[in-house]
């Protein structure tokens, strides 16, 4: 029997998914009974957000904590990765064994940091550096640089090869092909992507304050430790605005540069 | 008068087709020659030997007399010559100044043409090549916004500001209505003929081909099939030049 490459693969996640109903124990699927009223717990808490002015004020310092540590890991981020792609895309060399040998190296250790999580970056760096903001901003930058020099090198490679050849008859070099030609045709993405993965950082940068770092996770558990689903729900609408407001940043950046 | 070109038994396949077959021919300096050819007659291929771009399997190039095989694209080989092609050859995220001072980036190193994407140093060269096209009023635009025929100026632009003793262009205006198609095959000719410019350049047009250039090669499944003056060039000469054959 002959099976293509694509339905091999459908056939090896049914068969994993198959596995998985059968390996699982469903016993432990069942609510707990006190889960019922803590269902009702939370529910009433939507209805009764936690509005008070003190605690607006803690929710507004947890969510500047947060913004700092998903911003300066995204700039950090950017520094590290705009270079490395360009390494990574192998465009800046003229041998096909230096291109070879730059691609291969450098995509093998991106896969390498971008297969640990920004949580065991945390920990890990936690035995560095203790719980400090610069665990918390490493933890995410050094993940993040993989993801967007990976996905960015990608973007420089997958570009029309006419206008580049017609930059070279002008004589550019494969620097200067990079800088008037693949750069110029994929900045667009590369914005549009680096926005996506700001969100992604906000958002990581949240759930970090569960190892101990302040921000706006920090607070959602202080605030579940003691059932006040009220104080979680207004912490959520905070991370709400604060993912909606990043998108709408930069869809609006996206058109200006459009025009 | 020095040779441009001379070409002798080239020979090029690829995938196993045979593109051109034991084509060999020269080309003066100054001189303006055509090169028409049903589609896939291998004129692409042939300009791109030319060029530079690709190198023949068999016989040799050469062009001012060095052996193309050992020329990369370069510094070198952009003073020697310039490609124009039917379209995609700007980069449309880019200002059309920009695309125009690409020309310069043979002679520039990497500080200079980072600085001139950021500043306008160095423009007069650019902007005296967009009033030679008649597009000065549109330095500062995106390229993107021009339409097909001012695009296709703007690349002539680029040749200007590049400079190279020959120019190559391969159906420059083969996406051009006729009155465009004309405008610009104007400019290529009056970029090239005071100069003494070399122009080689594939066409579809009869009416463009004995009004712009002097000498016309015909090409035929990867063969020459004529090679004579224009003055000579008759419409029973095309009509063979296009025919399909009967053994196809």
């Amino acid at each position: 029997m002959v099976v293509s490459g694509r339905s091999r693969v459908a056939i090896i996640l049914a068969t994993a998914f198959l596995a998985s109903v059968y390996i699982a124990d469903w016993n432990r699927a069942i609510p707990r009974s006190s889960g019922f009223s803590g269902i009702n717990e939370i529910l009433r808490g939507f209805l009764q957000p936690d509005f008070s002015q003190d605690f607006l004020i803690v929710a507004i310092k947890a969510t500047w904590t947060t913004i700092t540590f998903g911003t300066s890991a995204i700039f950090l981020a950017l520094v590290i990765a705009i270079p490395l792609s360009f390494v990574a895309s192998g465009t800046l060399f003229r041998s096909a064994v230096a291109r070879m040998a730059s691609i291969t190296l450098v995509r093998f250790l991106l896969a390498l940091i971008r297969s640990i999580h920004e949580l065991i970056w945390a920990w890990l760096l936690a035995v560095l550096f203790g719980f400090s903001p610069i665990t918390g901003v490493l933890a995410l930058a050094i993940p993040y640089s993989a993801i967007l020099a990976r996905v960015f090198s990608d973007f420089l490679n997958d570009v029309p090869n006419a206008p580049l050849r017609a930059l070279r008859s002008s004589g550019a070099s494969n620097v200067q092909t990079l800088l008037y030609g693949r750069i110029p045709m994929v900045y667009k993405d590369m914005l549009s992507y680096g926005f996506y993965r700001f969100e992604c950082c906000l958002r990581s940068a949240a759930v970090l304050s569960f190892i101990g770092l302040q921000g706006i996770g920090y607070q959602i558990e202080v605030s579940m430790q003691d059932l006040y689903f009220g104080q979680v729900w207004v912490l959520i609408y905070f991370l709400i605005f604060l993912i909606v407001s990043v998108d709408w940043w930069g869809s609006k950046l996206r058109r200006s540069l459009a025009n | 008068m020095t040779l441009a070109y001379r070409v002798n038994d080239v020979s090029f396949e690829a995938e196993g087709n045979k593109i051109i077959q034991h084509v060999s021919l020269s080309v003066k300096t100054g001189e303006r020659v055509a090169i028409l050819g049903a589609s896939g007659a291998g004129k692409t291929t042939l300009l791109r030997l030319l060029a530079a771009q690709i190198k023949p399997n068999t016989g040799e190039i050469s062009l001012y007399g060095e052996n193309t095989s050992d020329l990369d694209s370069g510094e070198k080989l952009s003073r020697y010559v310039g490609v124009i092609n039917q379209q995609y050859d700007l980069i449309q995220e880019l200002s059309v100044r920009n695309n125009v001072m690409a020309g310069n980036l043979g002679r520039w190193g990497m500080w200079r043409s980072m600085l001139s994407l950021l500043s306008t140093i160095d423009s007069d060269i650019g902007t005296r090549a967009l009033e030679r096209v008649g597009l000065s009023d549109k330095t500062h635009q995106r390229l993107s916004r021009l339409s097909g025929g001012e695009q296709q100026r703007v690349a002539v632009a680029r040749l200007i500001v590049q400079d190279p003793l020959l120019i190559i262009a391969d159906e420059p205006v083969a996406s051009l209505d006729p009155t465009r198609a004309f405008e610009v095959m104007s400019l290529l000719h009056n970029i090239t003929s005071p100069t003494d410019k070399t122009l080689i350049s594939a066409l579809h047009s009869y009416d463009l081909t004995t009004h712009f250039f002097e000498r016309v090669i015909g090409l035929r499944r990867g063969e020459v099939s004529f090679d004579m003056p224009v003055k000579e060039l008759s419409k029973d000469d095309l009509e063979k030049l296009y025919s399909v054959d009967q053994d196809d």
